[in-house]
């Protein structure tokens, strides 16, 4: 009954509507499986070559029968890959299956819209669950000590922010790397760990902290005509900030196809800024930024 | 019951993808607990999180007769199974391991009474950084006999 009350309202504004913001999620969306392609050799060439008609098809695009496809290879690869799928993978298959069951019904985009707002509050209520309450060392600010000196996508934001030069960062990394366990060596003397860069790990654990928690509220509370700009406003600004330093690309284009998703035709500007945010994470990601940029004025600096 | 029924059928495109994040996100908690599942996988949303990451995780393997304990090599080309039993190191998955980790360092030639698998992962002292073994996970099996 709600569904046929709201096909036939959806019905009677479309015609002065003009093109759907469904379409520029659905557009993201294929944007991030072209720009980040994912599966095996096997899936690999299925889930581009979708992708590709898709975003030039308008037919195929607004079809549920390829998105049905592509959520039925995103749960492939899950399972096939199983337990080694990363978050990607998973929240892939579930967009990929709302957007078909959004495009079987007479009123895609409030469908998808409510997915997109649902699956973005309960990623980051999952994510807060066990950034609040695991016990993997992230809440006293270990975490990002570790990651910044070990991942390897982390180390020219860590040395420029962390006020680290390379001789302290790799023998802070040295340090932190060596294997250590019952079975081995003994950890050799510990390295000083400078304030500035344990301030700054602390920081970004506050900050993520923060802004998780705010996502998951934000996003979960129900209703929302008031809600949607701090909603809007707040996965922009996690979207721009985040992947600027954790170059995860393809979850961020994912995040921001959901966000798009729940833009009204009315919101231009907010269309426009997802559509911003999109492609500075595409620069993200061509150019790294502190270690092309900043390192080298700083040694300059330095010397 | 049926109009209940149809009307939560009517009504499933607004909440199964959400329906199934959630379905697979507790299964995930509920396996790291039980299972040792690194929080980093099975699609509970736990990346970057926690240190306890699949490429944090290493094993170690032993045979082992009566008085004597040998370590034994891991070579790169099982790589993939070991990823997949570090990451969710099942009784049943270290199994399999064991089995092929014997198969290809003794063949049928010599027998050990037992094979110990451990799963470790790496703890890190919040004040000096410094690394420590934190063992997940330790399963022994018998050996067949040639």
């Amino acid at each position: 009954m709600r569904l046929q009350r709201l096909e036939r309202i959806v019905a009677a504004s479309r015609a002065r509507a003009g093109p759907l913001a469904i379409d520029l999620a659905l557009r993201l969306t294929l944007l991030d499986l072209l720009l980040r392609p994912v599966g095996n050799w096997v899936l690999r060439p299925v889930f581009l070559a979708i992708a590709a008609i898709a975003l030039i098809r308008p037919a195929w695009l607004r079809h549920p029968l390829p998105w049905f496809a592509l959520a039925a290879m995103a749960g492939a690869r899950v399972l096939l890959d199983w337990p080694l799928a990363d978050n990607h993978a998973y929240l892939l298959g579930y967009w990929c299956l709302a957007a078909a069951l959004a495009l079987s019904t007479g009123i895609p985009d409030r469908v998808l819209a409510v997915n997109g707002r649902l699956l973005i509050g309960l990623v980051f209520l999952f994510a807060c669950i066990w950034k609040f309450t695991g016990t993997g060392q992230y809440a006293d600010g270990t975490f990002f000590q570790v990651t910044f000196l070990t991942d390897p996508r982390f180390e020219g934001f860590s040395r420029v922010a962390g006020g680290l030069d390379g001789d302290t960062y790799n023998e802070l990394r040295e340090f932190v790397k060596q294997h250590n366990d019952a079975a081995t060596m003994q950890p050799r003397y510990p390295v000083e760990i400078p304030d500035r860069f344990r301030m700054l790990a602390i920081a970004a654990t506050v900050w993520n902290l923060f802004i998780n928690a705010a996502l998951a509220i934000a996003f979960l509370w129900p209703g929302g005509k008031r809600l949607a700009p701090i909603r809007h406003i707040l996965l922009l600004t996690y979207c721009t900030i985040t992947y600027a330093i954790a170059t995860v690309d393809g979850f961020g284009w994912l995040l921001l196809a959901m966000g798009a998703a729940q833009c009204t035709l009315a919101e231009k500007r907010t269309r426009i800024a997802y559509v911003l945010v999109f492609i500075a994470i595409i620069f993200y990601r061509e150019i790294a930024w502190a270690d092309e940029v900043f390192l080298p004025l700083l040694q300059g600096a330095a010397g | 019951m049926i109009a209940l029924v149809k009307r939560l059928a009517g009504s499933a495109p607004f909440w199964l993808p959400a329906l199934l994040l959630v379905a697979v996100g507790a299964n995930q908690l509920r396996l790291t607990r039980v299972e040792n599942l690194s929080p980093w996988s099975g699609g509970g949303f736990g990346m970057f999180s926690t240190t306890d990451a699949p490429g944090n995780r290493h094993l170690h393997a032993f045979v082992q007769n009566e008085g004597i304990r040998r370590e034994i090599a891991v070579t790169t080309d099982l790589q993939r199974q070991v990823r997949r039993a570090t990451t969710l190191p099942t009784r049943t998955r270290l199994r399999a391991l064991a089995d092929e980790l014997m198969l290809r360092e003794y063949g049928n030639r010599v027998a050990w009474d037992e094979i110990e698998i451990q799963v470790w992962a790496v703890e890190y002292d919040p004040a000096t950084l410094a690394p420590g073994g934190d063992l997940v996970r330790k399963e022994k099996f018998a050996v067949a006999t040639p």
